[in-house]
């Protein structure tokens, strides 16, 4: 991050009054439709989900009301058509296979993924911690759960943990999407809220983005956690069900009693799912960048791998061994710099950063010399040099590593000298490489080099199958286990902050 | 606990800052869920139900240590809930410390133990859930809380940080209290205890994490609080938050006269930790809109901006303004940021507005 | 207790209904009324301040009305103790009647080592679990009870002695909090 570029975001914005596009192009990849979900959950009951909106994005949503969600038989068959249309959903779009081709091997991967879009980070975690509730249930009292649970529990934490992959795309919380395309005058703890960073993108007529943002603010509920407001209400709600329900939990009490709570639900997810629609359609406008199919295929690899697993009853491991998180982390590192490395080099936008922080250079070949030989320990090679004169003065270090941003899948260049030239400077380069046509630009051309490449850092060994006595634990980890000894407990009172004595402990 | 001149102003004056603008719309939504609260308030009580059952067995198994025939010194029974139960229960924890090194045979826990510190040199009172005292006459500090751990992972990153942190503000004032007494004040443990359920239930489980680094942090900032005689030596004298606070007056008048109080004394105004605890953080952001202070989108931009007094300066010189000599260390990279942006976009994007 | 009478006697009652009882009896006592009891609050041992919501007779000793570092537990195995035994006692008699109990006494006794291992309410085993706890804290716990009663019957009036004190705190420094301007409540 480039604290000059920041500066100037704000400095801007908060003259022009309304935010600044980050990029021109769009680097995530959204397919029409997209399946959104937007839960609510309990206030402080993090496997509570007490309603969960889902449906395409843009178009009406279904709405699953538990009453009591801490009631284990009402919230899994309130739960339940929710898993049974999410797992539907899943294995009909990962039936549709594709052949692709890889040298003389042949594999087979899901034509497309299932998308899921929520409105943010919170609710990420959220789905994880529904998806690890409900992907190990026990039986209780002999019965066996709903198979449909047990699956989408499994989905939705594989979901929750491939969020993490930088650059996916599978499961997108729309206000990282909007801090990645967008700067605006909120901190990065303000940009939780998905309704203030959109009121600071789309200003109504005449007001301030920062009056405008406020005002979403203080009056949008984004959820998964409600506000004290929020759980007013639904705590008298539920306190009428609870009474006029008396233990029962067959759909034929309940259905009739629930209406008011679902009301109740209804009235907070219509702005969520209006904006989220808001949202995703302003991104879609914009073009997509060029290596965003390529992030797709990977995401969509990953989901029909796993989508095979689950559906063939397979578990996952609850902790990482040593050696599965020295790859996990691996595995979210190289597509980190791979993301970052494709953003700017097909994006000018997203490149300035990297100039400013001289970490690229730009400017027009002066010059270019492809008969140029060099003693290559017996050999004498012939390679390219070129003399790029840019706008700025920059400082770079001789033998510093550049690429190309036409060629950044490919070998480097090499500063050899930098010379100062008028406003700017003049700095010769050489290509590591044969020279050809295609690795080499013409002279008058405005060219941009940078440290950033989409190669791989070369050959990497995996990490041994038996890792050394000192990286491995004692024990070894535990096998996943049911986390829902303690969801049958009697729910908790519900109390009202203004009753509780003030102890003034700061007073 | 910052170095704000308004917020401690209000400290040392015993202002609520959650008060004073309540019914205006810059009032801080800092209201929890009756169901957040109320579960924090079962996890307790199940902790502390049949003479600290559940309390003494996640001791026990957590630190090794048998609990079952410990001595629970209940602090929260008895006292009242104002200042002169707070200053009792601190003299209470205070001398109970000092008697449990000095003879630290069996195990003890004081169940809301209350610690004394000075801010900005006055007195202020934290109430710790525990500080339990092993067999080694080791002082540890206790924690509890009510989001549950799955896996040996906290479900709230952020909720684990600023558990992590009250702890240490409970170690570091731990360790004035022994220092003061004369006792080595190294016998307060590094290693805090963090009690929460585990899964789906309540059933409680233990865990241990230093936090000398967070104590060395918190003592930092301590410290950078303004001395509230310096500040009262300063202050004029009709400097008031009264007229803020007046529910009978506009809301328009009362922000003013906000503004007008806090302009005076000056802000430090830092959006992640102001918006998370102080009443004033929102009414603070409207006056660094108003003023353009480049600390409203956080410190990353205010600290670039050495010399440059308000964003719209800021777009000035990105838009290539001639530069002071002040800002002459930064006009440059700005102006430069903004030539590569508008040569990146050079037409901003057709813009969709919404009617107001 | 609100679960007790709840289990044995079907009334449920509302735990908030007990302050309200500890102000009247408190008035009644003012009065100077011929009863021979009160309810009355029990008391911490270091100040006698009552405590809220725990209860007491006014004939009691005093050491049993005192609440310090083991008394809540010591408190908790006698009463299951207690309650085992009259579950043992209704069972003969009252089978429904005692349904109720037994789950009340298994919530009780969960948290006794040894109390609850075969299946349902063994009430010997639990009476014999809870009583062997009790026996071992009682070695700590009477002799804080007999030091912390000692030294109210040498410091409070009668009236304290039944009611509390409500401390003020004098002065500041070293001995803050030691003040002695306990007055009535």
């Amino acid at each position: 991050m480039s604290t000059a570029m920041e500066a100037m975001f704000a400095g801007r914005i908060h003259q022009d009054g309304h935010a600044l596009r980050r990029t021109t192009l769009r680097h995530t990849n959204l397919t029409d439709p997209a399946l959104g979900i937007c839960l609510w959950r309990l206030g402080g009951e993090r496997f509570r989900a007490a309603a969960v909106a889902w449906g395409p994005i843009g178009g009406p949503y279904k709405l699953a009301v538990a009453g009591e969600p801490r009631n284990r038989d009402l919230y899994f068959s309130a739960l339940l058509p929710f898993a049974a249309d999410l797992c539907k959903r899943i294995r009909r779009v990962a039936a549709t296979q594709v052949a692709r081709q890889r040298g003389r091997h042949t594999d087979y991967l899901p034509a497309d993924a299932l998308q899921i879009v929520v409105p943010n980070r919170t609710t990420v975690a959220a789905l994880g911690l529904l998806g690890r509730y409900l992907a190990y249930l026990s039986d209780r009292g002999g019965v066996a759960p709903d198979p449909a649970l047990v699956e989408a529990g499994k989905h939705l934490r594989f979901y929750a943990r491939h969020a993490r992959v930088p650059g996916q795309a599978l499961l997108v919380p729309l206000d990282r999407l909007l801090a990645e395309h967008w700067a605006t005058l909120l901190s990065p703890f303000e940009q939780a809220n998905l309704a203030a960073v959109d009121a600071q993108i789309d200003p109504p007529r005449g007001v301030h983005a920062f009056d405008s943002g406020f005002a979403a603010e203080a009056s949008a509920r984004i959820g998964p956690e409600p506000t004290e407001d929020i759980d007013r209400i639904t705590d008298e709600l539920l306190a009428r069900f609870n009474e006029a329900r008396g233990g029962a939990t067959e759909p034929a009490t309940i259905g009739p009693l629930i209406a008011p709570i679902e009301a109740h639900y209804r009235r907070l997810v219509d702005p969520v799912w209006a904006l989220m629609a808001r949202v995703v359609d302003r991104e879609r406008a914009l073009p997509a960048a060029p290596s965003v199919p390529r992030r797709f295929e990977v995401d969509r690899e990953a989901f029909g791998r796993r989508v095979d697993w689950v559906t063939g009853g397979g578990r996952y491991r609850t902790t990482d061994t040593p050696r599965q998180a020295a790859m996990t982390l691996r595995r979210l590192e190289e597509p980190l710099a791979r993301y970052e490395a494709e953003k700017a080099i097909e994006d000018p936008a997203a490149m300035v950063p990297y100039l400013l922080d001289g970490e690229a250079v730009r400017g027009v070949v002066a010059s270019l010399n492809d008969q140029y030989r060099v003693r290559f320990r017996v050999k004498a090679v012939r390679r390219a040099i070129i003399a790029l004169d840019t706008d700025d003065p920059v400082i770079l270090p001789l033998g510093k590593k550049l690429w190309w941003t036409a060629t950044a899948h490919d070998h480097h260049w090499e500063v050899q000298d930098v010379t100062a030239n008028g406003a700017g400077s003049r700095i010769t380069l050489m290509l590591y490489a044969a020279p050809t046509p295609a690795r080499l630009p013409g002279v008058g051309d405005r060219i941009t080099f940078s440290v950033l490449h989409t190669s791989s850092d070369g050959y990497r060994l995996p990490p041994p199958q038996n890792p050394p006595w000192t990286h491995t634990s004692a024990a070894p980890p535990a096998p996943p286990e049911p986390i829902d000894a303690g969801d049958g407990d009697p729910p908790a009172a519900a109390v009202d902050g203004a009753t509780l004595p003030d102890p003034g402990v700061y007073a | 606990m910052h170095a704000c001149p308004t917020a401690a102003v209000a400290f040392a004056a015993r202002v609520d800052t959650n008060r004073v603008l309540t019914g205006t719309t810059l009032e801080m939504p800092f209201g929890q869920s009756p169901f957040a609260i109320g579960r924090g308030v079962a996890f307790e009580a199940l902790l502390r139900r049949h003479g600290h059952a559940e309390l003494r067995r996640v001791l026990t198994e957590g630190l090794g240590v048998d609990f079952s025939q410990a001595g629970i010194e209940n602090l929260r029974e008895g006292y009242q809930p104002n200042t002169t139960g707070l200053k009792l229960r601190a003299s209470v924890t205070r001398s109970r410390m000092a008697e449990i090194i000095a003879s630290p045979a069996e195990p003890v826990v004081l169940d809301g133990a209350v610690l004394r510190a000075d801010v900005g040199g006055l007195p202020a009172f934290f109430e710790a859930d525990e500080m339990a005292i092993g067999v080694g006459g080791e002082i540890v500090v206790g924690e509890n809380k009510s989001w549950p751990v799955v896996d040996g992972r906290p479900t709230d990153e952020d909720a684990l940080g600023s558990a992590l942190d009250q702890a240490a503000t409970y170690v570091l004032l731990g360790r004035r209290t022994l220092d003061d007494a004369g006792v080595d004040p190294d016998r307060v443990s590094s290693n805090a205890v963090l009690v929460t359920p585990r899964n789906t239930g309540l059933t409680a489980v233990l865990h241990r994490q230093n936090v000398d680094g967070r104590v060395r942090r918190i003592e930092r900032l301590l410290s950078a609080v303004p001395h509230v005689a310096d500040i009262a030596t300063s202050v004029p004298a009709d400097v008031t938050f009264d007229v803020a606070a007046d529910t009978s007056l506009p809301e328009q008048e009362r922000v003013d006269a906000f503004a007008e109080v806090s302009d005076r004394l000056g802000r430090v105004y830092e959006p992640a930790s102001c918006l998370s605890s102080c009443g004033f953080a929102w009414a603070c952001r409207q006056c660094a809109f108003a003023t353009g202070d480049p600390a409203l989108s956080g410190g990353v931009v205010a600290r670039a901006l050495p010399g440059v007094v308000s964003l719209s300066r800021v777009a000035e010189l990105s838009h290539g303004a001639p530069a002071s000599a002040v800002e002459a260390p930064v006009a440059g990279p700005l102006a430069r940021a903004g030539r590569l942006y508008d040569e990146a976009v050079p037409v901003p994007a057709p813009r969709r507005r919404r009617p107001a | 207790m609100a679960d007790y009478i709840e289990a044995r006697f079907g009334e449920h009652v509302e735990p908030r209904a007990f302050a309200g009882l500890r102000r009247d009896e408190r008035r009644a006592w003012g009065k100077g009324s011929a009863r021979p009891t009160y309810i009355v609050p029990a008391l911490e041992g270091r100040f006698y301040q009552p405590i809220r919501g725990l209860l007491a007779l006014s004939d009691w000793p005093l050491e049993r009305r005192l609440i310090g570092p083991w008394s809540e537990r010591a408190d908790h195995l006698a009463a299951t103790a207690q309650l085992a035994r009259q579950l043992a006692w209704l069972n003969d008699r009252d089978p429904d009647g005692a349904k109720r109990l037994a789950s009340v006494v298994a919530g009780m006794a969960r948290s006794i080592p040894g109390a609850m291992d075969g299946t349902g309410v063994d009430t010997a085993r639990v009476e014999n679990a809870a009583e062997a706890e009790r026996t071992a804290l009682l070695t700590r716990d009477d002799p804080w009870r007999r030091e912390a009663a000692a030294r109210a019957r040498d410091q409070l009036t009668d009236e304290q002695q039944l009611w509390g004190t409500t401390v003020g705190v004098v002065g500041e420094g070293p001995q803050e909090g030691r003040g002695r301007s306990a007055s009535s409540s």
